[in-house]
């Protein structure tokens, strides 16, 4: 330990006090301006005990010293030893603060200034994800944002600064964000220190559209014409103008499913109310339902099984450019339409009878003819009267390619029966499948009582189609004149000789007596000059009437009547000649029936008196 | 695949067969085409000719005419019998039905049944691949007097291994019908709704590959409809043995040939993609069929095929580009014993 001198040392006069500085020690939040030198920024606060402090800092920093500070503008805080002085912070202004300490003073400015409080949730928002406002695109909405300050004054609010797309709401607490358009739209307010932030979204109008239809209670599934067959769907967005043709019985209540794509979802779960709507020839048809769409739900829906409103037209009807405008309602905001399906439909008289193909043409030429039609006598007419416009051949809907009675090149197959018709790469057909092509028709629409006849000869004899030319009759090269013999029905095999013609040919002799055709026979479906002989021929009979769809003549009321109309004649083979005779022109007297008619070849019975029966059998079913 | 040869056929409709080690005509195949006779002609206007070919050659031993009095091709088959004859079945149009006729093909002499008039000719171009020209023969070939089937039937074919007796034949209404030689009229249809049925005479029963419609376009040029190819086995009643079994599967099938081969059943089918060999079991086996195919898409369509064993060898034939100037008949040889036919060794 160090003793202390001894001595006497000269006194030394002691400093003067130094006011070294002035410090806003309350509240913790006041901030030294940084570029403005004794500028001291206090938040507001409404609290009138809520004060500020100020407190001087001394050298020495003692009471005593303190005790000796000069305050200007303040009043001390009781306790402080005058180090301290307390200022409101309950009006938004400056306090000038001054202090005098022997010869030196200290000045600051505190000033009260206000702060952010909050910007607050944005009004009317579809939707709200923390501080995210969803809004749907509105022309010439806005959304407006309000900052709340501390003071909630008009003084505060115009020194709050905006960032943000923003636009003047007229208030100084307020801006606006436009819905004009679709995007992200942040907004951020800041004051007094204090930051805040919200995002405004703003997304089209939820949009649904119809992307596929279904038809739920067809009558039948349509087959394009033995081609490859049809979509299974009704009608597809990805071929927005296909129309695949479909088949209903009449006043039938379409039923049909929907596969709704969602365009745009909404921003909350929202009940669109989707309906679709046709004209049937004047019925007006509407499918509705409601679907409610969430904003995370997958997409593609389906709905299933919606019912039409009212049935189809009870008639036979064609409706080749039928369109469904759909729409949809979603929240009230009012319906908004959206893709048209096209489709063909074709109602019908009655269910498809069984086993029988609903092929495109049948329908198509079958409802086209008898459009309007209720009743089957109808149907079957205005069919005879289709067939019977040879002036406009019946086209093969899937190519538009004619169809005719033995039209192909010599060699080529013709169909003989309504699938190797429409199959045909000729379109062509043997009058098996011209006949079956008409029962067909009648089958498609329910129709079954109607039944294919052969027509042939018990005697291994074959008739003439009508049109052609027996030449008179004279001496032959024997010099015998042949007798003109009104034979029918039966002719003997041995009695050749009753024919009186020879057919002409390349290996007939010139000079003998012998017949000829004129260039055109009576046509038949989209050819002029069909074959000219047959052994056997195809008809159909219905309701009595006997139809002859390959040369689409009139309904005829019995079997004689047909032949008389369609028979010129006969004729067999002797090798090598082809004879000829029995020109149904001269017959006379008893006017007979010649041929022979066979229900429901080869399989039903038989309509004459000496036909052969079907073959019997059993059957194997693979 | 050994023992191709390719002959030019200009204008050549069809090919069938084969019918083998058949005594003096020493047929094996015959070729068919259709003509018309042109305008004026009311009689018959329209003949089918056939003509058989001996193996290896294009050159005809004979020429068969049928006058036809409808303008298509009438269907057909050809097979050889116990007797050593060719035997030939084919079709009259009537109009609305279609007579069948049964022929033998030899005898002598041949009589008349074709009348005066043009005829087809057509030319047999010798061919590098050793191919040779011929000039058709005038004579007839028809011997006796046909048997002729009444009805509704079309396509008559042949029962392979059958000694060329029996022959089926497709009602118009789809039922596969099986025609015994002595009968008119068929035994009962022995597939429903099968289409055009091809059936080979088993140890067991009967092998009827069927070919069932399909959807789609037919084939160009010979205007075949497609199809796809079926199985059945039916016991001797014609009852179904096992459930019948697809060929081809995924693929459309426009003709077929089918023959008996000892204990293997071979199959010759056109498809969109040519000619397609297919080899199985004659009897109803879980051994797999083996597929081969005999040539490679040149663009042109295949045709007609026609197949049969004789012996230890597998003859088949084929046309290309078939009922056009540039037909080509593709014959081929191959040994029964080869064992990627046969598919001996494997399981």
């Amino acid at each position: 330990m160090t003793e202390p001198l001894v001595g006497c040392d000269p006194v030394e006069e002691p400093a003067p006090p130094v006011l070294v500085s002035l410090t806003v020690i309350t509240p913790d939040t006041a901030v030294q301006d940084a570029e403005v030198v004794g500028l001291w920024r206090v938040p507001y606060d409404a609290a009138e005990d809520h004060l500020t402090i100020v407190q001087a800092t001394t050298l020495p920093n003692d009471p005593e010293t303190w005790a000796q500070i000069d305050w200007h503008g303040a009043t001390v805080v009781e306790g402080s030893e005058n180090r301290r002085i307390q200022l409101p912070r309950n009006a938004l202004q400056d306090h000038e603060v001054e202090a005098t300490l022997d010869e030196t003073t200290r000045e600051l400015t505190v000033r009260i200034v206000p702060r952010l409080d909050r910007l607050d949730d944005v009004a009317a928002a579809v939707a709200t994800e923390a501080r995210i406002f969803k809004f749907y695109v509105a022309a010439g909405g806005t959304a407006t944002i309000r900052a709340r300050t501390i003071p909630d004054t008009q003084a505060a609010w115009q020194q709050i600064t905006w960032e943000g797309a923003l636009g003047d709401s007229g208030a100084a607490h307020s801006k606006t964000v436009a819905l004009d358009a679709g995007g992200s739209f942040p907004v951020k307010a800041s004051l007094g220190g204090v930051e805040d932030e919200l995002e405004v979204l703003v997304r089209p109008l939820p949009r649904i559209d119809v992307v596929r239809v279904q038809f739920r209670n067809a009558a039948a599934v349509v087959d394009n014409d033995t081609a490859a067959a049809f979509p299974a769907y009704a009608w597809d967005d990805a071929e927005p103008d296909r129309r695949i043709p479909a088949c209903f019985v009449r006043n039938t209540a379409i039923r049909l499913s929907v596969v709704l794509e969602i365009g745009q979802h909404p921003l909350v779960q929202e009940t669109f109310h989707v309906t679709g709507t046709a004209d049937f020839g004047g019925t007006h048809v509407t499918w509705a339902f409601d679907k409610d769409i969430a904003p995370g739900d997958a997409t593609p829906l389906v709905e299933h099984d919606v019912d039409a409103d009212v049935a189809i037209p009870n008639v036979i009807a064609a409706y080749d450019a039928l369109d469904v405008q759909w729409a949809y309602d979603a929240a009230g905001r009012g319906a908004v339409d959206g893709n048209v399906s096209r489709h063909q439909v074709y109602s019908l008289l009655g269910a498809p009878a069984g086993g029988v193909r609903a092929y495109w043409t049948l329908l198509d030429v079958s409802c086209h003819a008898a459009d309007g039609d209720a009743a089957a006598v109808d149907l079957a007419n205005h069919l005879t009267v289709r067939f019977a416009d040879l002036a406009h051949p019946i086209q093969r809907k899937r190519d538009g390619r004619d169809l005719g009675y033995w039209t192909a090149p010599p060699g080529n197959d013709s169909g003989r029966n309504t699938q190797e018709l429409l199959q045909n790469a000729d379109g062509s057909g043997q009058c098996g499948a011209w006949a079956l092509f008409f029962l067909d028709m009648l089958r498609v629409h329910g129709i079954n009582t109607a039944v294919r006849v052969e027509v042939d000869h018990p005697n291994n004899v074959g008739f003439l189609v009508r049109n052609w030319n027996f030449s008179p009759q004279k001496a032959s090269v024997s010099g015998t004149v042949k007798p003109f013999v009104d034979w029918f029905y039966s002719v003997p095999t041995s009695e050749a000789s009753r024919f009186t013609h020879r057919i002409r040919g390349a290996g007939v002799p010139q000079d003998y007596e012998c017949q000829t055709r004129p260039p055109n026979g009576a046509a038949g479906q989209n050819n002029p000059n069909p074959p000219p002989k047959f052994s056997n021929h195809f008809i159909v009979r219905y309701a009595g009437a006997v139809y002859d769809p390959s040369y689409g003549s009139v309904p005829f009321n019995d079997f004689r009547s047909w032949e008389n109309a369609s028979i010129q004649g006969l004729w067999c083979r002797r090798d090598p000649l082809y004879l000829a005779g029995y020109d149904n022109n001269r017959r006379t007297g008893m006017d007979p029936q010649m041929l022979r008619y066979q229900q429901n070849f080869p399989a039903g019975g038989v309509l004459s008196a000496s036909g052969l029966p079907g073959p019997a059998g059993w059957r194997f079913s693979a | 695949m050994p023992g191709f040869a390719t002959f030019s056929l200009p204008g050549l409709d069809q090919i069938r067969g084969l019918a083998l080690s058949v005594g003096p005509q020493a047929g094996w195949l015959v070729a068919a085409a259709f003509s018309s006779f042109g305008p004026g002609d009311y009689a018959a206007d329209y003949a089918f000719y056939a003509w058989p070919l001996p193996a290896g050659s294009p050159a005809p031993t004979g020429r068969l005419s049928v006058p036809q009095i409808l303008p298509e091709m009438p269907g057909w088959d050809v097979a050889g019998n116990e007797d050593g004859e060719l035997v030939l079945v084919y079709e009259v149009n009537g109009g609305a039905t279609r007579a069948i006729h049964r022929q033998p093909l030899a005898g002598s002499p041949p009589e008349p049944v074709v009348r005066e008039g043009p005829e087809i000719e057509p030319t047999f171009v010798e061919e590098p691949g050793g191919g040779r020209t011929a000039v058709l023969p005038p004579e007839q070939l028809a011997a006796s007097s046909p048997q002729a089937t009444p009805g509704g039937f079309n396509r008559p074919r042949l029962v392979r291994g059958s000694g060329a007796e029996p022959f089926t034949a497709v009602s118009d209404d789809g039922d596969l019908h099986l025609f015994e030689s002595a009968e008119p009229a068929p035994t009962g249809p022995v597939s429903s709704g099968l289409g055009e049925g091809w059936v080979a005479a088993t140890p067991d029963g009967f092998a009827v590959v069927a070919k069932r419609p399909a959807l789609g376009t037919t084939q160009p040029n010979t205007h075949v409809p497609p199809g796809e190819l079926f199985i059945h086995r039916l016991d001797r009643d014609f009852q179904p043995v096992v459930p019948p079994r697809r060929l081809l599967a995924e693929e459309t099938v426009y003709e077929v040939a089918v023959d008996v081969c000892q204990e293997m059943l071979v199959v010759l089918a056109t498809t969109p993609r040519g000619a397609v060999l297919l080899t199985g079991p004659a009897a109803p086996s879980q051994r797999p069929w083996r597929r081969f195919a005999l040539h490679a898409s040149t663009g042109d369509a295949a045709g007609s095929p026609a197949i049969a064993c004789d012996g230890g060898t597998l003859h088949l034939a084929f046309l290309l580009a078939p009922r056009t100037k540039e037909t080509r008949l593709v014959t081929g040889e191959l040994p029964l014993a080869d064992p990627g036919l046969t598919g001996a060794g494997q399981g």
